[in-house]
Formats: C-alpha cells, structure tokens, sequence
C-alpha cells in the first residue's frame, strides 16, 4: 500500500487507497480489508477491481463516478502528534499514522530516517513553536519549508 | 533529485559521495573523469562504486529522477552486501510502483 487519504462520498465516511497492483493484487487488499471490518463496501477505479469486488461484495462493490471529499482531518493519527509537522514521503506517512492508530502500540519510528528522527525529536522539543503542517505535502517541499 | 532530502541523506550517510565537474580541463577533476572515461561536456552520470571501483549497480545515465537515483542506491548497497535501510527501501518501493503505476479503491466500513 502506497497511500491513503481519509474522505467522505454519498454522505459515507471512505477511505481512498492507492496501491501497487503487482506487489498487492486487488484481492489479497480486499480480503484484508474484509478481515478487518474495513470493507464492507468498495468504490472501485478498473473492471477487474469491480468483477473481484462483485464476487465478494456484491451489489456493494460499484464503479466510482463520483470525486470523494478528502476529509479535513486525513491522517487523523498523525494530525494529533508532532509528526504532523514532520516532511514525510507517501508510504511513510501512511505507515505512520498506522502505528499510531489506537491499540497498536506501534512505533513510528521504525519508518523515518536518522535525520527525520533528529527532527522529530526537535519537534518534541519545542512543541509550541509555529512548525508548519506537513501532512499530504511533498517532503521536499515540507523540508524547504521548515523554519530555520 | 538532488534536492530530495532523503536521497542526500542516503548520498552523504550511506555512501562516500564524490562529486566531479565535467567541465574542467587538466585539473584534478578532470583527471577523475579521464579515469571514468566519462567525455567533458557531457550530461551528468553516476556510478555507484565499491571502494576497488567496482561497480556496484549499472551507471545512471539518463534517468534523472528520485527513482532513478533510489532505485540505484538500493541496487548498490544490496551488491556491497550492505544493509538497505527501511527508510530508502520505503523511498525506493514508492518510486517504483508509482512509476509502474498505481491503482486506486475506496473503502467504507458501512
């Protein structure tokens, strides 16, 4: 999984996922979105998709036609700790608010790089200064954009 | 791509980088790239090299992208047998598959 971005469409609270189709076939992301409690209905984006999705899903799996509204609060985990300011890539922004998902227990840090760690721990520091959000902005652009 | 902070981070921690002008003549660099037999004036390459100059992954030459350089860095450090850092790994996976391309779903728990 490479992505994903919290939103809403036809009044439903969704979540968007892009992801690798050759290291993560539609089907192994469906089934483990059903294991989860996490697809009990797909919006999907190709044929295959929907004709997998049809056959597990039913009338509950349909060809999105319409734009989901991204939610204002994507990637809610993140947006409530200091990582919410740290310039992150796609996957490791995905991969963190995750771990930080409630009962997870899960370190983000496995994810960041000496040198994002270094700067994490800055941002622990020094909670209160005006760091600017970095969430679902590009890293470099995150990092040009940090006070110096 | 040399503006992405993860692949500098990658450059200056993980590998010894050199940088050579290609544009000089009869100075050190030049004697650096007349080494390479790389040509003066030409576009930029990279060489990802063991320390007996070996090369450890092919040359770049024309993919300047941030998957061209990761996906190089991880080819080479994987060559030298040395660890691949989760946080380069990550980069490189994302750069691939974006470049292969990606799919989208939209998911509900209703």
């Amino acid at each position: 999984m490479i992505a994903t971005r919290a939103g809403w469409l036809d009044k439903v609270e969704i979540t968007e996922v892009w992801f690798d189709p050759k290291r993560l076939p539609f089907a192994a992301l469906l089934a483990q979105g059903q294991r989860t409690d996490c697809a009990q209905s797909v919006w999907t984006t190709t044929a295959t998709q929907l004709e997998t999705a049809r056959q597990v899903l039913g009338d509950k799996a349909t060809p999105l036609a319409t734009e989901p509204k991204p939610d204002r609060e994507a990637k809610y985990y993140l947006l409530q700790s200091p990582l919410r300011a740290l310039p992150m890539t796609a996957t490791q922004a995905t991969r963190c608010n995750a771990e930080l998902a409630p009962g997870r227990n899960g370190s983000p840090e496995r994810w960041l790089s000496p040198r994002q760690l270094e700067l994490l721990a800055k941002l622990r520091r020094e909670p209160k200064k005006p760091w600017p959000l970095a969430i679902d902005v590009p890293l470099p652009r995150a990092w040009a954009a940090l006070p110096r | 791509m040399l503006s992405h902070p993860l692949l500098v981070e990658a450059a200056e921690t993980l590998f010894v980088p050199c940088a050579i002008r290609n544009n000089s003549d009869g100075d050190a660099d030049a004697k650096v790239r007349e080494h390479f037999r790389e040509p003066a004036w030409n576009n930029p390459v990279v060489h990802f090299l063991a320390a007996d100059e070996t090369a450890l992954a092919p040359k770049l030459t024309a993919d300047w992208s941030v998957h061209g350089l990761a996906t190089g860095m991880v080819m080479a450090l994987t060559t030298g047998k040395q660890a691949v850092p989760d946080w380069l790994a990550l980069l490189a996976d994302e750069e691939v598959a974006r470049r292969r391309g990606l799919e989208r779903a939209v998911f509900s728990q209703a």
